[in-house]
């Protein structure tokens, strides 16, 4: 049997789980209707977009504070693993609203498995917001999702392909696509007024590039009510607990639940720089510890360097950068340098830059279903060079990296970093 | 799941409490750091060691495990406790080996070791697997069923389809999600691998029965329209036809994915039938698309019949627009008054793109209404629209003023230093007033823009020789004026010498609005010389402007009080010394309060006087309390201004106020690290601190309005959490002495001399004035203190005293500005 007619053999077989006849296979549209498609019964998303809350310490309360800011969301239910917490956050929504309507769960997939909410805010630990964000889209929601969006490069290569296929608007906290003056920045480069982009610097958060793997010593668990302590680890590798493990100082440099210095500000000023490179859907190919901080230099396929660094200026998530003919610099000061100086005199914000307010881009692609401009290809495109940076310090040698096929070339352990087993009952 | 109980069990007895400690410093070891060989790491596995130990072996295995430790973790797969540490190695292998030990031992596990292995199998794409898993859809375990079927979609394979078609015939409601979930992600994959047939029929599957999630359903109706190319417009049609917001507005916005062109015509022709707000997302999704048929369609949406659509059209044209849709946007301004329409078609002639696109303006430009034309000028300098000054060069001679004006305006921005001489003949040629003014602007602006300022004034100037019309050499003077520098200054003070006496009132009204402060000596020596009055009185406004212009934009030199002083020795009645005091006024110096004092005698200009002196007695009183004090009591008492008089006693109030705290500060911040707190960032050295760093000094002032107003409030000042700030300031000792700086601060603080790090207080808490007490050894000479002041907890504030060591007044130094040596009064 020739391989052809094995393959119609198949579809044959595979048509019996179809329900339909011979008349064609996508006659479906018309079968859809707005019941099935709609908000789950609540109201149009045109009109209204009702939320819930996810992980919710003190950036989520942040954030959640900026989602209710807008009359045309409605926040119904938080979950929260630990009890202060999860008690302080219905207790804001509740004074927002004036009731005690907000549900409070423990578990997300209790938040998750309400038909009435059409998107969740998810502003768990960075070691949740992979798996969270995919089920999420698994439940039908849009989503809100904090940077950085993962611990390893398979994670958010199955969250950016989960939101594809189910046609979910995911949103990554990389708010700074929508701050006038990263904007500019990254406007200036990609309209060639810095001329061939030379070297862009991007900085990390902390001195060093390290990152811990220690397991501290068990201390007596607290009830499930004050810390659910396995739905907090999720899908990190089990270890007893310990209060200081989910101190935020303490996880987000710990390798299990973060990717410490080089993802904490990379997953803003690498995006930026990718943005900046029109490398939203690659990355850089060549990766080399430049020095003992754990600084890595990085070579995009079109010859621009991408420098992961301390030391710039401008406050925090800083980033520069060089083309042949000028430069740019700014950070979350808001200031902003060029040279020639003559550049920030075309500095404006009409006429094609994205809104202002990320959070609003959210909701306004929610009823418009466009995908916003932090999707969430480019933010796994962005942080899977902050992870290989991180590969390349981890294994102190240089590695190489195929953006098209995803994987390290020639280099098997650096490929094996790239994912993590899920420990159950966690799915990617 | 607390494992940690069972965990122990496998060591009994006391011995539980050693095995925990050893294992608890291993686990406390960077991977790396260990560098233990796989032959001792497999040792360990496969040893009774406890399952914390197992746990960090398996971590150095993922990345110095070969095939030799295949066998041992196949082992450790069935240990309910340690199978996932197994499998974050072998799950992340390559080698076929670790395919064959997850097969191998998916026969053997139960419960949740064989969910795991599923997982596993699922996430490698193991194809080799599917056989097996097959088997398990029929598995008395829902868990292990759900499992088996989300890894038979990652996997993928005809036969992993087939048996999922199968199984989903008769499949119960429980597993409805996840029969989508893995549909999809086969369809996806089919899609990858350019089987579009396959992954069309799943997607058709998926789409057409209710049961499934309604999410699941439209994912799939997107991913068809890649999958069934031929079938996409039909249903892209259907769908936006569809009452349904949320499948009409997912296809629009998928359109400008969509690389099919049959697609973009058939959306073009249902464009006009379709509803108001569909047309409206459509047109901004075909501009999305690009193309030419989406472009010809958007263009015909400029004539639809509703305001909204037409809007969105030429707003679309803004990217999907060029060259050739240069004609209908400018005709649209043509016939179209209302300002929302007219500025979305120039914003969309603005930017868009392409080649030719500004030639096709500056045609369409040719060809325009004259009302038009100065509006579209406008856009050739937004685009920087390269080979338009020819143009503007000839549009200077329009019939019209709007355009001419435009035109000259548009040179200004747009022409560059060689084009000055076509400028310069055209000047020349000039007859009358009209249009002078422009050209001389934009000759101004041109001429600015060479690069050597020392060069920006010698084509202006080579064109003067060649000047015939006295019209045109008062041009080129006015425009020296705009242009400034030595050349210039020489130029026009010759004609101020000449013959010409027109020309040489116009030459100092050039002085007079001259951008630099080197026309000042001119204007002096015109004022002290005189004998014209009106020269004169230009000669003064142009000294005081300067003068006034020079203290705004740096701090004031000595030598703009000098000049003031010698303004005020030759001024010859009242109205000269006042205009001499209104510059006066707004000087910052200690120098400009003992010029404006004396006039305070003087009855002609007593209230022009005393505006000046408490204006400058407000801005150095921190500096300066002693002097100022002085002046302010003789205000306080003798003023007939009530408005004075009460400036003049709040200002003595807030001296008394000050007692020897340090009011005069210039301050840096906020300073801050994402994710640190404020006491974090103690040892966070921030641009201050850094030698040869920019750092944007501002003058901090003190509330005059606050009971305490040494107390400074970064607050209200700076603003911010969790961050830090900088103040600094300059003290000068006669000689070398030790001394006591008195500061509280809330919260942390920081205290550097000269550089040097000498003090640090990391708590937190309320500012308590002389709470703390810092030695301090000055040098003879200049000094310079600065605070770093950290926000940690609520408020943010600071103040400091300087004290001599024992605690008591310090009299010979001087605080403030950059400690300079205090001025010593000349014998009169």
């Amino acid at each position: 049997m020739s391989e052809l007619s094995d393959k119609r053999l198949d579809r044959r077989r595979f048509f019996k789980w179809s329900a339909l006849g011979a008349g064609g296979v996508l006659a479906a549209p018309y079968v859809i209707t707005s019941n099935a498609l709609g908000a789950n019964g609540g109201a149009p998303a045109s009109e209204r977009i009702v939320m819930g809350a996810i992980g919710i310490g003190g950036r989520g309360r942040y954030d959640m504070g900026a989602f209710m800011e807008n009359d045309d969301v409605q926040m119904v239910a938080v979950a929260e693993v630990q009890g202060p917490r999860r008690k302080q956050a219905k207790e804001m929504v509740d004074a927002k609203y004036g009731n005690s309507d907000c549900q409070a769960y423990i578990d997300l997939r209790e938040l998750l498995a309400r038909t009435d909410i059409d998107a969740v805010l998810i502003a768990t630990g960075d070691n949740w917001h992979s798996m969270a964000a995919i089920l999420a889209a698994r439940a039908g929601k849009d989503m809100y999702c904090e940077k950085p969006m993962s611990v390893v490069i398979g994670e958010s290569r199955v969250l950016s392909d989960t939101m594809k296929k189910t046609n979910r608007i995911f949103q990554c906290g990389t708010q700074r696509r929508n701050v006038g003056n990263f904007v500019f920045a990254a406007n200036l480069a990609r309209s060639g007024k810095l001329g061939k982009i030379k070297t862009m610097h991007a900085e990390k958060a902390w001195e060093t590039s390290d990152m811990s793997f220690e397991i501290l010593p068990e201390e007596p668990q607290p009830s499930r009510e004050e810390m659910e302590w396995d739905l907090w680890l999720g899908p990190a590798p089990w270890r007893p607990y310990n209060a200081k493990t989910y101190s935020r100082g303490y996880w987000s440099r710990h390798g299990d639940f973060s990717g410490s210095s080089i993802c904490e500000w990379g997953s803003h000023t690498v995006d930026i720089c990718q943005w900046a490179n029109s490398a939203d859907d690659t990355g850089p190919i060549t990766y080399e510890q430049i020095n003992a901080k754990g600084d890595v230099e990085c070579v995009y396929a079109n010859g621009a360097k991408l420098i992961i660094r301390k030391g710039l200026r401008f406050g925090s998530c800083p980033i520069r950068i060089e083309g042949e003919d000028g430069w740019v610099e700014t950070g979350d000061s808001g200031v902003i340098e060029t040279y020639p100086k003559s550049l920030l005199a075309e500095r404006r914000f009409r006429g094609g830059y994205p809104a202002d307010n990320h959070i609003r881009e959210f909701l306004n692609c929610v009823k418009s279903r466009r995908q916003p401009v932090s999707h969430a290809e480019t933010a796994h495109r962005s942080i899977t060079a902050c992870h290989a940076a991180n590969i390349c310090v981890r294994l102190g040698r240089p590695v190489t990296w195929n953006p098209e096929k995803e994987e390290f070339l020639d280099d098997a352990i650096a490929n094996r970093l790239r994912t993590r087993a899920y420990r159950l009952p966690w799915r990617l | 799941m607390n494992r940690i109980s069972d965990r122990f069990r496998v060591i009994p007895g006391a011995l539980a409490f050693v095995a925990l400690v050893i294992v608890l410093c291993l686990a406390a070891r960077p991977v790396e750091a260990q560098q233990r060989s796989e032959k001792e790491l497999i040792e360990i596995i496969s040893s009774d060691a406890s399952s914390l130990a197992k746990d960090q072996a398996c971590r150095e295995l993922q990345i110095v495990g070969t095939k030799a430790c295949v066998p041992a973790l196949e082992k450790q797969l069935l240990d309910q406790d340690g199978s996932h540490m197994a499998r974050y190695v072998l799950e992340s292998m390559a080698l076929p080996e670790a395919g064959q030990a997850l097969r191998a031992a998916l026969s053997r596990a139960q419960g949740p070791a064989k969910i795991g292995i599923i997982n596993s199998l699922g996430f490698r794409r193991d194809a080799q697997a599917a056989g097996a898993l097959i088997g398990l859809l029929r598995d008395n375990d829902p868990k292990v069923v759900e499992a088996t079927i989300a890894a038979l979609g990652r996997i993928a394979t005809m036969e992993a389809i087939d048996a999922l078609g199968e199984f989903n015939e008769t499949a119960p409601a429980a597993y409805t999600a996840v029969l989508a979930e893995a549909g999809l992600t086969a369809a996806q994959e089919f899609l990858a691998q350019g089987d579009l047939e396959t992954a069309a029929a799943i997607y058709g599957v998926i789409m057409s029965s209710e049961k499934f999630p309604a999410h699941a359903r439209l994912g799939a109706f997107v991913g068809a329209l890649k999958a069934a190319p031929d079938q996409a417009s039909d249903m892209i049609v259907a769908a936006i036809n569809s009452e349904d917001d949320v499948l009409r507005s997912t296809v629009i916005a998928h359109v400008g994915d969509l690389d099919d062109d049959a697609v973009i015509a058939r959306l073009a022709e249902a464009l006009p039938t379709a509803s108001t707000e569909t047309r409206i997302q459509l047109i901004t999704a075909l501009a999305d698309a690009g193309g030419a048929a989406a472009r010809a369609a958007v263009v015909r949406s400029l004539q639809d019949a509703d305001a909204g659509a037409r809007l969105a059209a030429l707003t679309a044209l803004g990217t999907i627009g060029n060259a050739s849709t240069v004609p209908a946007l400018v005709d649209v301004l043509a016939k179209s008054d209302e300002r929302d329409i007219r500025n979305a078609a120039l914003l969309s002639l603005e930017v868009l793109q392409g080649e030719g696109a500004d030639a096709a303006l500056l045609k369409a430009i040719a060809e325009a209404n004259a009302s038009d034309r100065a509006d579209l000028i406008g856009l050739l300098v937004a685009r920087k629209s390269p080979g338009a000054v020819e143009a503007l060069l000839k549009w200077t001679q329009a019939q019209d003023t709007d355009t001419r004006e435009a035109a000259w305006k548009a040179l200004g921005r747009l022409a560059q230093p060689e084009d000055l001489r076509p400028m310069l003949r055209l000047l020349a040629a000039m007859t009358g007033e009209a249009g002078r003014a422009d050209a001389e602007r934009a000759l101004t602006q041109v001429s600015r823009t060479i690069a050597d300022p020392e060069g920006q004034a010698d084509p202006v100037l080579q064109a003067f020789g060649a000047m015939t019309s006295k019209e045109s050499r008062a041009s080129v003077l006015n425009i020296l004026g705009g242009i400034g520098g030595e050349k210039a200054l020489q130029a026009v003070t010759r004609v101020l010498n000449g013959a010409d006496t027109d020309l040489q009132d116009v030459a100092l009204r050039s002085l007079v609005s001259w951008p630099d402060s080197g026309a000042v000596p001119v204007l002096l020596e015109i004022y002290q010389g005189a004998t014209n009055a009106t020269r004169r009185t230009l000669a003064l406004r142009g000294c005081v402007r300067l003068l006034s212009a020079a203290t705004a934009s740096d701090a004031p030199s000595m030598n703009s009080v000098r000049t003031y002083g010698a303004l005020m020795a030759d001024a010859k009645d009242a109205e000269e010394k006042k205009l001499i005091l209104g510059g006066l006024g707004q000087s910052a110096s200690l120098g400009a309060l003992r010029l404006a004092t004396p006039c305070l005698d003087d009855s002609d200009v007593r209230a022009e006087a005393e505006l000046a002196v408490i204006a400058i007695a407000q801005s150095v009183a921190a500096v300066s309390p002693t002097a100022v004090q002085a002046v302010a009591r003789r205000l306080a008492e003798e003023s007939t201004n009530e408005n004075i008089k009460k400036q003049a006693t709040d200002l003595l109030a807030t001296i008394e106020r000050f007692e020897d705290y340090i009011v005069s500060w210039r301050l840096a911040g906020p300073y801050s690290r994402e994710g640190r707190a404020g006491n974090q960032l103690v040892d966070e050295s921030f641009a201050p601190e850094k030698a040869g760093e920019d750092v944007a000094w501002k003058i901090l002032n003190a509330n005059a309005a606050s009971e305490r107003p040494w107390m400074l409030d970064l607050a209200q000042a700076l603003g911010g959490d969790n961050c830090v700030a900088y103040a600094v300031t300059g003290i000068y000792s006669p000689r070398a002495q030790k001394a006591q700086l008195e500061i509280g601060a809330d919260d942390g603080i920081k205290v550097f001399l000269n550089g040097e790090e000498i003090y640090q207080n990391n708590s937190a808490g309320p500012a308590v004035p002389g709470e703390e007490k810092v030695a301090l050894q000055l040098r003879e000479g200049r000094n310079q203190l600065m605070l770093k002041v950290i926000q940690h907890t609520a408020g943010w504030e600071f103040c400091a005293r300087l004290r001599a060591e024992d605690g008591s007044k310090l009299d010979d130094v001087r605080v403030g500005g950059r400690g300079m040596r205090p001025r010593t009064r000349r014998n009169p």
